[in-house]
């Protein structure tokens, strides 16, 4: 317990350092730019190519169930909505965030325990200004990104399944599931994101930036992140879903 | 008028205590040798000096003002007249070479690209390097990873250099070299340094004054010749490597 609320404690630390550096230095756009490169659109691959085959198995999942009740034509409202409300937010959150998340630490470990962190220290430059910030910002604007285009992959994947496999016309599959699909559907599915990317790189940073010993710290620091990123997207899942709920999404 | 002035400082990690009561004085100018074997607290006590690590006891003083525990920002004016060489370099290995050197000027100056550019190529020529901007840290070896920091911590003509261990690990040639370099910048850029160093090849051609450090513990501060007279036993082992040398 007293090691959640140290964790919490670094976290809200560091997130107060890097909003004092955000309002007191001007943006950095080229360093922000590099790490969307890197966070955002290297992760197209792994956000993509599972969300095509997620569509396809909700759509063949559904159609069984489906089927029992004569309601195949549902298929499309069904996976449209899982898609976006949750299946495409959580997953590509839980997928992205493992790879960038613990690629985050373990870069930012390696230069902790290669003093390159000290270095900038010592020439007298902030490691979160010049560290954290682009990279919380960059990923907390690439995940939503990234969401919207894995969603449409998924729902794509969906309509090619429900296409070849249940003879459903691709037009009338389209036209149900964005009818299926009301603004709150997006809000609520695409703002959740904005919180995940967050949550995963600040908590990245923080494990990176606080790296003890050499190659074993770094991987340690790896591990957990990818670990404590998971938990943390699942439980502010339940929360998140529930707020935008509250606010009628 | 001294640079740093340190009082009975006093640092601890968890239950062991590095340092006990630490009295020191640098003067502007010098070349100061902190002398020790492995694990006596050297490098902590060098760290301590710009606030890389906070002192738990005793008084840091610069130049009069006392510095011992700062705000982090506030160590900035003091950091951007002294540099510091790490012992393994600690270049950034996302940066070739040209942008490591050019990376205090770009963060403290206005200057352009074409302007740095200059700046950055007469930086490693003073450490007997040219034509190697383009090159990333993974590409050079130990020595030449040394003396492009040695670049880079001279770079905005500080008026002070701190050295971690800047021979450790090189051969005996690179050794030299490196020595030769730090003397070389002294006479030139008139810079005060404080070298942390177990190297006595670097103590005997570097140091102005040495302070020698055992278990945490300052038992000698005074020049080369007094240290000879000094009569203690572990500082006289080193000595006598030096005469060996």
């Amino acid at each position: 317990m007293a090691m959640i609320f140290r964790v919490l404690g670094q976290l809200v630390l560091l997130t107060l350092e890097m909003t004092r550096c955000f309002f007191s230095h001007r943006p950095e756009m080229g360093a922000w730019i590099v790490q969307a490169y890197h966070l955002g659109v290297r992760s197209l691959t792994i956000a993509t190519i599972p969300a095509v085959f997620t569509g396809m198995v909700l759509a063949l999942q559904s159609s069984f169930a489906l089927s029992s009740f004569g309601s195949e034509l549902y298929v499309s409202d069904l996976v449209s909505v899982s898609i976006v409300r949750e299946l495409g937010p959580v997953l590509t959150s839980l997928l992205v965030g493992g790879r960038v998340g613990s690629g985050i630490a373990a870069e930012l470990g390696t230069m902790k325990v290669t003093q390159q962190l000290d270095a900038m220290r010592a020439m007298a430059t902030n490691p979160v200004q010049k560290l954290v910030i682009p990279r919380v910002l960059s990923f907390t604007i690439c995940l939503p990104a990234l969401t919207i285009i894995s969603s449409l992959m998924g729902i794509l994947g969906g309509l090619a399944l429900s296409a070849i496999e249940l003879n459903l016309d691709g037009h009338y599959f389209l036209s149900h599931a964005i009818q299926a699909l009301s603004v709150g559907d997006i809000i609520s599915g695409v703002g959740k994101t904005f919180f995940f990317g967050f949550f995963i790189a600040i908590i990245a940073c923080n494990n990176g930036m606080r790296v003890e010993g050499g190659a074993d710290g770094v991987g340690h620091a790896t591990t957990e992140t990818a670990v404590t990123a998971a938990i943390m997207i699942l439980i502010s899942d339940f929360f998140l879903t529930k707020m935008f709920s509250v606010f009628g999404a | 008028m001294s640079f740093w002035e340190l009082r009975g400082v006093t640092k601890s990690f968890g239950s062991k205590q590095v340092l006990h009561g630490i009295d020191l004085e640098v003067k502007r100018g010098e070349t100061l040798v902190i002398l020790g074997g492995s694990g006596t607290g050297k490098s902590v006590l060098l760290r301590m000096l710009i606030g890389l690590i906070q002192a738990d006891g005793g008084q840091i003083l610069f130049e009069g003002k006392d510095i011992t525990a700062l705000h982090e920002r506030d160590y900035y004016p003091l950091r951007k007249r002294a540099s510091y060489l790490f012992q393994g370099g600690a270049l950034f290995d996302s940066m070739n070479v040209y942008q490591n050197l050019a990376y205090p000027l770009r963060e403290h100056t206005r200057l352009t690209h074409d302007e740095i550019l200059p700046i950055v190529r007469k930086s490693l020529a003073r450490v007997e390097l040219e034509k190697i901007e383009h090159l990333y840290p993974s590409d050079l070896s130990g020595g030449m990873m040394k003396r492009v920091a040695l670049a880079r911590a001279i770079i905005n003509e500080p008026e002070i250099v701190l050295y971690d261990e800047p021979t450790t690990g090189l051969d005996p040639l690179t050794t030299q070299t490196i020595n030769r370099l730090i003397r070389k910048l002294q006479d030139e850029l008139n810079i005060t340094s404080v070298v942390v160093t177990h190297d006595m090849s670097t103590t005997k051609h570097v140091a102005d004054r040495l302070a020698f450090l055992e278990a945490g513990r300052l038992v000698f501060t005074g020049t080369l010749d007094q240290a000879r007279n000094a009569n203690h036993p572990m500082l006289g082992a080193y000595l006598q490597e030096a005469v060996f040398e």
